[in-house]
């Protein structure tokens, strides 16, 4: 399970769409320590989510032929 | 530009938001640098990932349709009537024992109004008993 700090930095940049001001804002924190709970979150879910990754990347692939 | 100044970028470059002139900073480097190659494809590939992830609206009317099966369950009656009589649904668990208090109560109360009977007096033996204590007097007298 992701830290607090780092789930928040990111479900507000990559789910929500908060640019990085408004994240430091919200989360009273400096500009790079917003960047760097980002880049460290997105590198923690990564082999979490590789599967779903992959899975939906060879859906858009099948829906690409289908289409074609 | 060393590793940790381009670390910093890697969030930004990741979701597109760097500027042009940090942008071509970070490519110069990133050639010549696997390990911030990896970062900076693992950065791009989440927020792809994570950005295009959709939406799920609730379907048009399904509050209606959650709000209609409340109102036709028979569950939501019951419970309305409990209410009114201020019961509650503990009540019930306590029937069994409560059960078993009055009929031992009943049972109870009976066999104190009702005293066991005296068995029952044979006559047989007492009429024998009798004769002999006559015939006996006779044969004194």
């Amino acid at each position: 399970m992701l830290p607090d700090e780092l789930r928040v930095a990111i479900i507000l940049r990559d789910v929500e769409g908060l640019d990085y001001k408004e994240i430091a804002r919200v989360t009273s924190s400096p500009i790079g320590t917003v960047e760097s709970r980002i880049i460290l979150a997105r590198r923690a879910l990564r082999p979490l989510l590789r599967p779903l990754v992959s899975g939906a990347s060879e859906r858009e692939v099948d829906d690409d032929m289908r289409t074609s | 530009m060393t590793c940790e100044q381009v670390e910093s970028l890697l969030a930004r470059a990741g979701d597109g938001t760097l500027d042009r002139a940090r942008q071509e900073q970070l490519d110069t480097r990133v050639v010549t640098c696997a390990t911030r190659r990896d970062t900076l494809e693992c950065q791009t590939e989440m927020w792809e990932f994570l950005s295009r992830r959709p939406s799920a609206p609730v379907p048009l009317g399904f509050s209606t349709h959650v709000m209609a099966s409340l109102e036709s369950d028979p569950a939501s009656d019951e419970s309305l009537w409990m209410d009114v009589l201020g019961w509650r649904a503990e009540t019930f668990r306590f029937t069994p024992l409560a059960a078993t208090l009055l009929i031992m109560a009943f049972l109870g109360l009976r066999r104190g109004a009702n005293p066991e009977p005296v068995g029952a007096i044979d006559f047989s033996s007492l009429v024998v008993a009798w004769v002999v204590s006559e015939s006996e007097t006779a044969l004194d007298g």
